[in-house]
């Protein structure tokens, strides 16, 4: 029979293909060497390698592989935020695998496999590409998760992510199935690729066919669900707490921020790209989900006493906010988006760094109690967690504020009015429990003297993490217009 | 269908359906899984005589190889099972019994009715079938992408509509190797006891501050005596 072979389009898988590489060529230097600083450098440099790929193929548009993967000026942008993002993570991890004994070499080439995952999903425009990003970076993380082998948490961490991560898995592949069943094969490209279902919903409503078939709703709904699961969207977000708390603190920064922004693309481009024609059945169900997603994680993060566990509820909550710059489903939405992705990145890995660096060899669990008196012990320590703080609730003059103020927008724009209503108020909610966090830094003695003097870990790697996150959020804060601009020129004109 | 190929259609089914009965009914959960590997070559028999090789050699390798495999290591491992007076059937079997024929109904009912004259085609057959009516929606010509039915295609699929996942799936097989490894050849010395989430909980509820070595660990031998 005729065969022919697809045209091989390394520009378009430039930025995912490299960083692939990067991840075997860790590992192989893993071989010779057991010296963590070489391996992290390594990584560094190949997550710079990557974002100068992204700069050489700037502005490009075009598919390949039959249409499964998409390179835009949004999709590079998003996947400069999650280069970022790992390249902190690993400032985190430098010194606090030594502390926690748990050096192990695969770490970082887990990382950038992760990392490379999502790259793939960031660019994914189909339903098979979406399904193997995901699981690229959920099986990577799986092993992250379960790093800290000495602690029982770790593993159970590992574990309960691992079995309710399977069962998303199921949901991602079913509704898939189902969405093929009811799309007509295509003879061009992919019959997945999210240009195909789109064509197809076209055509079926050309000539009069009624598209939302029970069939392709439980589709995408299903995928919907797996995805929602990933970003830790409220109902499907019980394994995000125990998770986060379980899992290395510099695991935990990473995939806070990188799993939702990778993640949240791929609804951003299924939604707007293949099902915009069913606008009307899953914009409403979406805005809903977005409300409950904010009330829920800001109000169960006030009971929180660890400090783990109190973030891992917020990043519950800045889902839901991100959620609105989703649903939105514009140019404007899915700007406010990236802006939100940005500053939340900043802000929660520097809340994490914080963490990092008060965190003992042993120590499971971090409470509010701890950083009692930290005013004392660390001040500039204790004056980043307050920006973070602040930036985390939304206060003005922050990143947070911007990334808050243009979702809010976008929202607005779509003729969500009660949506910004119920966030506006649930960041009010959310105030509360992050200043309480500055209170006990800044006003409370220390719980026992032992407390008072447990040593800093303020490494150099560290301060680096922590300044270039304080400056960023402040740079984003005071002089936003710049990034705006830069980030709405990109995304309006990659918008189709 | 000649009479030699129902025959032989015959007895590969009362193999099949014989050790289905067989797994479902022994006692001993060992023997369970040995039948369950012969009912697996039954099924991989029934497709070499419906031509399906690749689909035959596939239910060999990965069940009645991987799977069965994986069954007996389970049990090996859950030592409390390994009994061999398992009563298999529970007080209200009967509802699985309507629930399955229900489910098999569902399937076959409407594929006879609506392929009465067509549904005993081999797989060569339906693969022209296939080839046929993608020619003809074509205008003629033959398209370059058909539906995957057979071998061929899925190797032409794989290697061309397919061939950038399954380089990427390579990639996730890797990291899952590396994954599996790191966790299963954890050095077993360097793991210490350390204290769990709710123990650790316990503690400071009571108001009792972690012991720790002069690296900072939880030293947990009186911390458990003391939950």
């Amino acid at each position: 029979m005729p065969f022919n072979p697809p045209s091989i389009d390394l520009t378009v898988l430039g930025m995912p293909a490299l960083l692939m590489a990067w991840g075997m060529l860790v590992l192989l230097i893993d071989l010779f060497t057991s010296n963590q600083r070489v391996l992290a450098t390594v990584s560094l440099i190949g997550l710079i390698a990557t974002a100068g790929v992204g700069l050489l193929t700037w502005g490009t548009q075009r598919t390949a592989f039959f249409d499964m993967v998409v390179l835009d000026n949004f999709g590079t942008v998003v996947n400069w935020i999650l280069l970022g993002a790992t390249a902190l993570s690993i400032l985190l991890a430098l010194d606090y695998l030594p502390r926690q004994n748990l050096m192990r070499g695969e770490f970082y080439a887990l990382l950038l496999f992760a990392t490379s995952g999502m790259l793939l999903l960031v660019q994914a425009n189909d339903l098979v590409m979406i399904f193997i990003g995901v699981e690229l970076l959920s099986i990577s993380l799986y092993v992250l998760t379960g790093f800290a082998v000495p602690r029982i948490s770790s593993g159970e961490a590992a574990m309960k992510y691992l079995l309710l991560g399977a069962f998303a898995a199921g949901f991602l592949v079913y509704g898939i199935a189902l969405i093929y069943g009811f799309v007509a094969a295509n003879d061009a490209i992919s019959s997945t690729s999210l240009t195909a279902i789109s064509q197809d919903l076209a055509a079926k409503q050309a000539a009069g066919i009624a598209i939302n078939d029970p069939i392709i709703l439980t589709g995408l709904g299903f995928v919907l669900i797996a995805l929602g699961f990933k970003v830790s969207m409220v109902p499907f977000h019980a394994w995000t707490p125990d998770v986060y708390e379980g899992a290395p603190t510099p695991i935990t920064a990473y995939m806070s921020v990188t799993t939702k922004g990778a993640a949240l693309v791929a609804i951003i481009r299924l939604l707007t790209v293949a099902f915009a024609a069913l606008r009307p059945e899953w914009q409403f169900i979406f805005a809903i989900l977005a409300a409950l997603t904010m009330t829920y994680g800001n109000i169960v993060a006030i009971a929180q006493k660890n400090l783990k566990r109190m973030l891992a509820y917020s990043s519950i909550a800045h889902a839901g906010y991100m959620l609105m710059g989703v649903l939105s489903a514009s140019p404007l939405g899915a700007s406010a988006f990236v802006i939100y992705l940005v500053a939340y990145a900043l802000t929660n890995i520097g809340a994490f760094a914080v963490l990092t660096t008060l965190e003992n060899r042993g120590m499971a669990a971090l409470e509010l109690q701890d950083l009692r008196g930290l005013y004392r012990r660390h001040p500039w320590l204790s004056v980043a967690m307050v920006i973070f703080m602040f930036s985390l609730a939304g206060v003005p003059l922050t990143a947070g504020f911007m990334g808050k103020f243009a979702v809010f927008q976008a929202a607005w724009d779509a003729d969500l009015k009660w949506l910004v209503l119920v966030g506006v108020l649930t960041s009010v909610i959310s105030a509360f429990f992050y200043l309480r966090v500055t209170v006990q830094m800044f006003m409370e003695e220390p719980v026992s003297a032992e407390a008072a003097e447990r040593p800093v870990f303020a490494t150099a790697p560290l301060v680096v993490g922590l300044t270039i996150a304080v400056v960023g959020i402040i740079i984003l804060g005071v002089v936003p217009s710049q990034v705006l601009n830069f980030v709405n020129n990109t995304v309006v004109a990659a918008a189709r | 269908m000649n009479y030699v190929v129902l025959t032989i259609f015959f007895l590969l089914s009362a193999l099949t359906l014989g050790s289905g009965i067989m797994v479902v009914t022994v006692k001993n959960i060992i023997h369970a899984a040995l039948w369950l590997i012969s009912t697996f070559v039954g099924v991989a028999a029934l497709y070499m005589l419906m031509e399906a090789e690749f689909l035959a050699i596939v239910q060999v390798l990965v069940y009645a190889g991987a799977v069965s495999i994986l069954v007996l290591f389970a049990i090996m491992l859950t030592r409390q099972i390994t009994g061999t007076g398992t009563r298999q059937l529970h007080s209200r079997w009967w509802v699985a019994m309507l629930t399955a024929a229900a489910l098999f109904g569902g399937v076959i009912v409407p594929t006879v009715w609506q392929q009465g004259s067509s549904w005993d085609k081999t797989a060569s057959d339906a693969q022209a079938i296939l080839v046929q009516q993608a020619t003809e929606a074509n205008g003629g010509t033959r398209p370059e992408i058909i539906p995957v039915a057979g071998t061929e295609e899925l190797g032409a699929a794989l290697m061309g509509e397919y061939l950038l996942p399954f380089e990427v799936v390579s990639l996730l097989l890797t990291a899952a190797l590396i994954g599996a490894i790191l966790i299963a050849f954890e050095e077993r010395t360097r793991r210490r006891r350390v204290l769990t989430l709710a123990e650790e909980l316990a503690l400071r509820k009571r108001g009792i501050v972690e012991p720790h070595d002069e690296e900072g660990a939880v030293v947990p031998v009186d911390a458990e005596q003391a939950v």
